[in-house]
């Protein structure tokens, strides 16, 4: 009998351990005002020069959101709306008042095989429409899984076009085979070509655009505003999210090593580490399900100043991650229990503007 | 009063959790799909089909159980709505659902995206998860009788 019940106990102590919760305090100090109401799936979206807004509804619709109404921009390319994929992110050249470049990623059917990859294109607009659409890379082979296509977009400070495309589901080929798309943070230039100091020009069957590998599913990226670094972060399995930043030609490790299982809960791999292969800055287990990010590097937010924020989808929060001398040191929960977060940005008046889903656009308020 | 509201979701989280813990084991054991399938070639074929795109698309929220998270993920898993519904369950897949609905005496109020899913691949994850986890359909679902759902 004391043996049963030991048993149980074991049992129910593996099983907490298990499933490890997700215990980052809540945070009450602040709150939240509605700027764009009714989306369903802000997945992007970024200010234009008159202060209006651009917003990409996953499903393939882009709205230009300007004195409290909403315009749909017309001309867009043909989206592959399936599982993950849709029309994603949205980023305005850095030198935008000059020359009008607006850049988004979608998911895709173009080229050859069946289902869709993620593409990155630039266009311009024009009385409510895209026009002068280029399509400046195009992932391929398509496949019909409905995962992981990645698709954050960052400029970097010498404007290079920095974008993740994820591993569609298909760990075991793409992410460690820089001949082939997916798994991957790529650089290019405004205009689609390849910098001349890319990290595998050189190396045979090799995609020139690949700037790391070894990813699974990134959909945060960001620019650190000081050290201007390329931040990102992942979708690992079941546990096992990860921060990185970004270096040329590494390799981030996935599937080889990760802190995460498999869905179903058996084991990947046993290895957290090896030589050759970055360690994250920091991960998450359990997995919080990371969409957007963003650095607060304005005054509006007191003491908040270059702490990192990313949204979680699935515990439906704001993750306010304090940094300190370059690392994660303490997390909190922002917006708590508002919806799932899909996008995170500064807005060019200061203040954080946070993308929820089946909500709508909000604007973070500190009370104090 | 405070505390209980805060302790909640962990609780469901951590019930949430449990049970796609045990999901392995429920994938092992499907015995209504062997059943099925044992009578209907075609069947089978659709629900081998089927089975790849619930590991796809469906899983994440319905858990490879069927049984769904409480309060938030109705269960497809003896379900009341999808075996007695087959319409409405059709629909559901092909345009997306929102808004309450009733699933074995609970209400759900919540969102699922459309998918994207062909037709022939509706009425694949149709004949898995209505020949699932104790469901059995003895009607084959095809790729005709889901063309005519209108949204």
């Amino acid at each position: 009998m004391t043996n049963v019940k030991h048993y149980i106990l074991v049992i129910s102590l593996l099983s907490c351990l298990a499933c490890a919760q997700d215990k980052n305090p809540v945070n009450n100090a602040h709150s939240y005002e509605i700027v764009v109401s009714d989306l369903r799936n802000p997945w992007g979206f970024t200010f234009l020069p008159d202060g209006s807004m651009l917003i990409n509804e996953k499903e393939g619709q882009l709205i230009h959101y300007k004195d409290g109404t909403k315009t749909t921009v017309a001309n867009l390319p043909d989206i592959y709306n399936r599982g993950q994929g849709g029309l994603m992110d949205i980023e305005l050249h850095p030198n935008y008042t000059e020359n009008g470049w607006i850049y988004l990623t979608y998911a895709s059917t173009s080229g050859e095989n069946r289902g869709g990859h993620t593409a990155i294109m630039r266009a311009k607009l024009k009385d409510n429409a895209l026009v002068e659409n280029e399509v400046l890379y195009k992932a391929s082979p398509n496949t019909t899984s409905s995962r992981h296509f990645g698709s954050r977009i960052a400029f970097d400070d010498q404007n290079f076009l920095f974008f993740s495309i994820g591993e569609r589901g298909n760990r075991d080929e793409n992410p460690q085979d820089i001949s082939r798309d997916g798994g991957k943070i790529y650089r290019i230039n405004d205009d689609g070509t390849i910098p001349n100091d890319n990290p595998f020009l050189n190396e045979p069957n090799a995609k020139t655009a690949i700037y790391s590998f070894g990813h699974r599913n990134p959909q945060g990226m960001t620019i650190h505003p000081e050290t201007g670094e390329v931040w990102t972060h992942e979708h690992g399995p079941k546990g096992g999210d990860e921060i990185n930043i970004i270096h040329s030609g590494k390799n981030y490790g996935w599937p080889v090593i990760t802190y995460g299982i498999n869905y179903v809960g058996t084991k990947i791999t046993d290895e957290t580490e090896r030589e050759g292969m970055e360690q994250p800055l920091h991960y998450w287990v359990p997995s919080i399900a990371p969409s957007g990010m963003a650095f607060i590097s304005s005054n509006k937010y007191k003491g908040w100043k270059g702490h990192l924020l990313v949204g979680s989808l699935k515990f439906q929060y704001l993750d306010l991650c304090h940094i300190k001398n370059g690392k994660v040191v303490k997390e909190e929960r922002l917006l708590d229990g508002l919806g799932r977060v899909r996008s995170v940005e500064q807005g060019p008046d200061g203040y954080i503007y946070v993308g929820i889903e089946q909500l709508g656009i909000v604007k973070l308020i500190k009370d104090k | 009063m405070k505390p209980i509201i805060k302790l909640l979701p962990s609780v469901l989280l951590f019930m949430a959790c449990n049970s796609s813990g045990k999901s392995k084991i429920a994938i092992e054991k499907n015995d209504s799909k062997e059943k099925a399938t044992l009578q209907n070639p075609n069947l089978k074929l659709s629900m081998d089909r089927g089975e790849a795109i619930y590991s796809d698309f469906c899983i994440t929220c319905h858990l490879p159980n069927g049984k769904g998270v409480p309060n938030t993920f109705p269960p497809l898993a003896k379900s009341d709505f999808l075996m007695n519904k087959r319409k409405e369950s059709i629909r559901a897949i092909k345009f997306g659902q929102s808004g309450k609905i009733t699933v074995n005496g609970k209400v759900y109020n919540n969102v699922m995206a459309p998918l994207g899913l062909e037709d022939q691949e509706i009425a694949d994850v149709m004949n898995f998860i209505t020949n699932s986890w104790g469901n059995t359909n003895n009607k084959l679902i095809t790729e005709q009788e889901v063309s005519m759902i209108d949204e």
